[in-house]
């Protein structure tokens, strides 16, 4: 981590302030009482608002190579640590963009539902957590936000309190625990073998690197990737994500598409590139293969199970797994350009599935469409809805100018780049496989009828068009899928998604 | 020509825009064709319900073909070829009907397909290429490692949109369906991307693949005479004129591999073939406008419209004086010149599609005897599409480069070769119209549904529910009776096929 720290007066403090003021959200939520909807509300919106501006300049500083550090001891010389770098700053900004987008939605969503101070506050302990765990500067201070996000996210996964609902929240509960476990293990096994679990670009465990250890790093390495690993859905820990979609609409949107699973993610990358170093994990140690094969075999069986599912949150479960392992993927292969493929893929996929599970959330709220094989003629009764489900989708596919293209023409060409000829092969199986269970709800949207054995349950909807769907469903709907397109179209853009990673690895890879 | 350039920086990764020496012509059929199939739209679909939607995709696969004609650079190129298929889905899925629906799935699979193929190869060139730039991405694959298989990859990827056996299925399921203005552009604008592709990826000369070059030669002249002989048993005007497209363009490719195989001729090759693909494109988009004229006319216009359209018809077939006559001179005198044996052999096939060629041309033309006048006359149409018939032929003359003119002295020669296989090939018509058989469009379509259908068969045996059965409407087709006529069975069908294969085979 190069560039100029600085770490006097107001601007060292910016990071705690960024994680604590979603904290604090979080008990004011909780004060509010439950009638104050409105209030609610606007606090809710002006924090989200608040923290991006907050985010942006930081990120004007970082970009000048100033980089921001707060930090103060825990215990026995190991810091609780928060340090805003690039790489920080890229799912930082994504998660609070997008967290303003789902606050909208979920707004929207829970009109009429009870228990919003619940839900909104644990909403807002999620993103201090989701926050936390991007500004985190050593791995201990990591697991302490990320297992602080699976206790926040659960209260929201059994937000609707059904039993089956709560059977299933336990299954989700088992899952991130014992990867939250697995994880601190491996935290301590660094602890206890480099002393220090800062992220330094992979000195630390560069320095104590010989050939006697060898086999204990190889061992680290894969115990911290088994404990990230499930929140990242790598095969075989995938099995919760398609479980957890029994939460409501937002919650399955901003966390089981973007912040739980990017933090695990997130994780796959801090722990390669700070903790190893990508000389140590790629040259010296050889994991690079063994990763590079496990999230291709993640990509292709995360498609493959997609394509048999009928409802309609879990293909587009399925559908995440697969392609968060194209980030997990383009890390591993350890070479510059398949890196910015699997980074940029951090936002891309964030911006397209988001999308795809608001469009989800919309039929079920308005048509109460949940299985595919209902989904005939929605084109008709729900077109912007529809249009954006398609944005998403053929983004998924890797349909140009869409997002989705970018990332993967930069992973395939990373591909090449670093040696790894067959990913060309996974990324076009899982092209085809993507059109496979895209398409076909597409198909299904725009030119079948709606169903004969659906009109009654769409009879009293009839005039129930989409001017009439809930402005705050809609909208956030439309804001996502249009910056799928605009991060595709100008990804060259200096403000682009792409230029900020290529901005990121200038460091690590000294390009 | 000078060459122009714009450069947007933070458009894709850096797109470039500009016209040059190979582009211009295709650029120019684009600004000629366009207006044109607006203007005619513009009466065609004056009294229809949807006609903001289809307009509105009209102008989406202008738009976009426009810029793909302009791309100087190799992701603009695929994104803007990647745009224009899509947008085209609106084209064909327009009238919503059982077959409309169908056409679309086979369509979109192919383009699908089509881009599964394209995206290794330009993978692996962009690699290697220092810009995406087309004259560094031409420089970089003349020296790649994998030179023929990313050429190959090329090659066939651009060739499903070009319609070359056995993926031109979506030609002949596509075009009728489709309105007539939408179908002109198919035939006219959307295939020519694909020689648009070879000549923006390929340096034929440096290249120095001959073996691919014989394939293709090899598929493009069986694509040739197969579509020709598929577009006699078509029942619809459309879809056989469809079926000469596919002809046409199995001609055109054919060309293209022996600009592989020719080297010492590629340079004036090249310029024979961009023209050939320009009086395709030309005539092609009035023989489809003209289709919807067929049964709108009184007495007198309807006989003024039969004889230009058999002049149109007979200029595929290259008859004296025509812009075929011309665009094939070009070819047969050029490839007198090269040095190379083999290609008189070539010379020989060239020339026996003419027969092919009018035997198609004059099933089309007896079909279109069958209409009667009518009374409600579309004059507005008439009178375009009759403008268009005097102007699009002048428009040949004066942008075809006046030096390929220097090779051909139209003479009694020449008269009587053309005329004598024009005359062969109407023979080769009544030959064949006696065999009273129709073969349903897209011929071996048939063959990847049935491959569905076992897929989806087996899925169920298995107890998987998949999704794709709206992949395929085998079965619901022959329910219906609307993709088998009832007189028909696969039986005939397969022999016929043989038949004609074998009969085929033997030729070459």
């Amino acid at each position: 981590m190069g560039g100029e720290v600085i770490s006097q007066l107001f601007f060292a403090y910016l990071p705690l302030i960024t994680v604590l003021s979603s904290a604090f959200i979080a008990v004011t939520m909780m004060l509010i009482p439950e009638s104050k909807s409105n209030i609610r509300s606007f606090i809710n919106l002006l924090a989200a608002v608040l923290k991006i501006s907050l985010l942006a300049i930081m990120s004007f500083y970082i970009y000048r190579g100033i980089h921001f550090s707060y930090s103060f001891e825990l215990f026995a010389g190991h810091h609780f640590l928060l340090v805003a770098d690039p790489l920080a700053m890229l799912f930082a900004i994504l998660s609070a963009v997008l967290w303003l987008v789902t606050t909208v939605y979920a707004l929207g969503y829970l009109n009429q539902n009870a228990d919003g101070r619940r839900f909104f506050s644990f909403f807002s302990l999620c993103v201090t957590a989701s926050i936390g765990v991007s500004f985190s500067g050593n791995l201990i201070t990591f697991l302490i936000f990320y297992e602080l996000l699976t206790l926040s996210t659960y209260p929201l996964v059994v937000h609707k309190g059904t039993d089956h609902v709560i059977k299933s929240g336990s299954l989700y509960l088992f899952y991130t625990l014992t990867g939250g476990v697995v994880l601190m293990i491996g935290t301590i096994f660094l602890a206890s073998i480099a002393g220090d679990t800062t992220f330094s670009g992979g000195v630390i465990l560069g320095d104590i690197y010989s050939y006697e250890n060898r086999s204990q790093l190889q061992l680290l390495f894969w115990l911290l990737i088994a404990g990230v690993g499930v929140k990242a859905a790598l095969f075989p820990f995938h099995a919760w994500l398609p479980i957890a979609m029994v939460a409501p609409a937002p919650v399955s949107a901003l966390l089981h598409a973007v912040a739980v699973v990017k933090a695990g993610a997130f994780g796959i990358v801090r722990i390669i590139y700070d903790i190893f170093g990508v000389e140590l994990f790629s040259d010296i140690l050889n994991l690079s293969l063994g990763l590079v094969l496990l999230s291709s075999f993640t990509i292709i069986y995360g498609s493959l199970l997609a394509l048999f599912q009928n409802d309609l949150k879990k293909r587009l479960a399925y559908s995440t797994v697969s392609q968060l392992s194209y980030i997990a993927l383009g890390v591993a292969m350890a070479g510059p350009i398949a890196s910015i493929g699997g980074l940029v893929h951090l936002v891309h996929q964030g911006l397209m599935k988001i999308t795809l599970f608001f469009c989800a959330g919309n039929y079920a709220q308005v048509l109460n469409v949940k299985k595919i094989n209902n989904m005939n003629g929605l084109g008709i009764l729900m077109p912007l809805t529809s249009i954006c489900f398609t944005v998403g989708a053929l983004g998924m596919i890797g349909i140009p100018p869409i997002a989705g293209f970018v990332s993967k023409w930069y992973l395939a060409i990373g591909a090449i780049d670093s040696g790894h000829i067959f990913v060309l092969g996974v990324l076009l199986m899982s092209s085809f496989l993507n059109a496979c269970y895209f398409l076909p709800i597409l198909y299904r949207i725009w030119f079948l009828p709606v169903d004969n054995l659906n009109a009654d349950s769409y009879r009293d909807k009839r005039d129930y068009t989409e001017v009439k769907t809930n402005r705050w469903l809609l909208l956030p709907t439309i804001t996502t899928a249009t910056f799928s397109i605009v991060t595709g179209v100008f990804a060259s853009y200096s403000l682009s998604p792409l230029s900020w990673v290529k901005f990121i690895l200038t460091e690590i890879y000294f390009l | 020509m000078t060459q122009k350039e714009l450069m947007i920086d933070f458009f894709l990764f850096g797109a470039h825009f500009g016209v040059d020496q190979t582009t211009w012509p295709f650029l120019l059929l684009s600004l000629i064709i366009w207006p044109l199939v607006f203007l005619y739209g513009y009466f065609y679909h004056k009294n229809d319900a949807g006609k903001a939607r289809i307009f509105f995709f009209l102008s989406a696969t202008f738009l976009f073909n426009l810029l793909l004609v302009l791309s100087q650079d190799l992701i603009t190129f695929y994104v803007f070829f990647t745009l224009m298929n899509f947008s085209a889905i609106g084209l064909i899925i327009y009238r919503n009907t059982d077959q409309s629906k169908y056409a679309t799935k086979v369509y979109t699979a192919l383009v699908i397909l089509g881009e599964l193929i394209i995206l290794p190869a330009i993978w692996l060139i962009s690699v290697e290429s220092p810009t995406l730039l087309f004259s560094d991405i031409r420089a970089s694959l003349i020296v790649h490692e994998y030179k023929l298989f990313i050429s190959s990859l090329l090659f066939f990827g651009f060739a499903i949109k070009a319609g070359l056996f056995p993926l031109h299925v979506w030609l002949p399921l596509a075009h009728p369906v489709a309105p007539t203005p939408a179908s002109s552009v198919l035939s006219a604008i959307l295939v020519k991307a694909a020689p648009l592709a070879w000549l923006q990826f390929f340096d034929f000369y440096a290249l120095e693949l001959s073996i691919l070059g014989q394939v293709i030669i090899v598929m493009g002249l069986f694509s040739s005479f197969y579509a020709a002989v598929m577009g006699i048993f078509q029942s619809n005007i459309k879809s056989a004129l469809a079926y000469s497209t596919v002809s046409q363009m199995g001609l055109i490719i054919s060309i293209l591999g022996a600009m592989f195989v020719f080297i010492d001729i590629t340079d004036f090759l090249t310029f024979a073939f961009v023209a050939y693909v320009f009086h395709h494109g030309l005539i092609k988009s009035l023989l489809f406008l003209g289709d919807d004229l067929k049964d709108k006319l009184n007495p007198l216009g309807r006989r003024f419209f039969l004889l230009c359209y058999a002049f149109l018809l007979l200029s595929l077939s290259g008859v004296f004086l025509s812009t075929g006559y011309f665009a094939k001179g070009f070819i047969k005198v050029i490839i007198e010149l090269s040095l190379v044996e083999s290609s008189l052999n070539y010379l020989l096939y060239f020339s026996l599609t003419a027969v092919t060629t009018t035997a198609l041309v004059t099933s089309i033309f007896v079909k279109l005897l069958q209409y009667q006048n009518s009374k409600d006359v579309a004059v507005a149409r008439y009178w375009i599409w009759v403008f268009s018939f005097i102007l699009l032929p002048l428009i040949f003359w004066f942008c075809t480069p006046t030096k390929l003119f220097l090779f051909i002295q139209p003479g009694w020669t020449s008269f009587i070769e053309s005329s004598l296989f024009i005359a062969l090939g109407a023979v080769f018509y009544f030959v064949l119209s006696k065999v009273h058989r129709e073969i349903p469009r897209g011929d071996i379509v048939i063959l990847f549904d049935m491959m569905i259908h076992f897929l989806i068969d087996w899925a169920n045996r298995v107890k998987i529910n998949l999704d794709i059965k709206s992949l395929s409407h085998f079965y619901s087709y022959i329910e219906r009776g609307i993709y088998f006529r009832q007189s028909y069975s696969l039986h005939k069908y397969s022999i016929s096929m043989f038949i004609i294969v074998s009969v085929m085979i033997y030729l070459f």
